[in-house]
């Protein structure tokens, strides 16, 4: 009846780094398409999930136990899981729950590219 | 609602239980309150905390049947703002105990969990309210700036 609006989108931007866009709302709602848009780069090879938030709008603690289990399915895959794009009630959630010692957060996506661009060579160590 | 202040209706309404409704009361609320002195990060912090207490109410005390009714209420005093959410459950509301990320990581938590911990963080004050038919949790935000009389 109140359907949250979300669109979750992949871009790949090597073999090894996948950036995952999160527009609107990350609740329940959003669980197949999350889920499903990590198993997309996870076969494809990625060893570095980027979770991009420029347009997150809403986020409910049903949308941090999303985040929680895509770690969750991360670690046991060997691969880690970045964002970038957090507005500051974001970050400030991300503080608080202490997910950001999980998913490292950079400002922008320029500078989580220029970041991971630059330990390339110590990707999957 | 407690004190010697006086309070008085801004604002009710109600929703069906169901997903997505909490972003819902969270817009309605954040309209209502839209003209009242706060700043910006207090007004993100009583939208997280509106959308977790629905959330429960939703969850935990309606069970997402959408026929039951989420009742929200705002009240306004000189100092502050209080919102009520209440749902028609009950059962005792299952105080969690608190988040741990590295917990959740390793399956000892369940991965949700967040919502009276943020309540918590977000809030000036919070209690709930049980009787033999409903919960009721009370959110309380003080005003930035209370001016003199």
């Amino acid at each position: 009846m109140y359907e949250t609006n979300f669109e979750i989108t992949t871009r790949p931007i090597n073999e090894q780094i996948t950036i995952i866009d999160i527009q609107g709302g990350l609740t329940a709602s959003a669980e197949t398409a999350l889920m499903n848009a990590f198993s997309l780069a996870s076969d494809s090879g990625a060893r570095l999930i980027l979770l991009g938030f420029d347009e997150l709008s809403y986020m409910n603690s049903s949308g941090i136990g999303l985040l929680v289990r895509v770690v969750i399915r991360a670690q046991r895959q060997a691969q880690r899981v970045l964002a970038f794009g957090l507005q500051e009630h974001f970050r400030r959630i991300f503080e608080l729950t202490r997910l950001q010692e999980v998913i490292h957060v950079y400002h922008t996506e320029e500078e989580a590219r220029d970041a991971l661009l630059a330990a390339k060579d110590t990707v999957g160590k | 609602m407690s004190g010697d202040e006086t309070w008085y209706p801004l604002a009710a309404f109600a929703l069906p239980s169901c997903p997505g409704s909490d972003e819902a009361v969270v817009n309605q609320v954040a309209t209502a309150v839209k003209k009242l002195p706060f700043t910006r990060e207090k007004r993100e912090a009583m939208k997280t905390a509106v959308a977790e207490a629905a959330l429960n109410g939703i969850e935990h005390g309606n069970r997402f049947q959408p026929e039951l009714p989420l009742e929200i209420a705002i009240w306004i005093s000189e100092t502050a703002v209080v919102i009520t959410i209440t749902d028609q459950g009950n059962t005792p509301i299952p105080l969690s105990v608190g988040p741990d990320i590295y917990a959740k990581l390793e399956k000892r938590q369940s991965p949700r969990g967040w919502g009276l911990f943020l309540i918590d963080e977000m809030a000036d004050a919070w209690q709930i309210v049980q009787n033999e038919s409903q919960h009721t949790i009370e959110l309380k935000f003080d005003f930035e700036q209370t001016q003199p009389k």
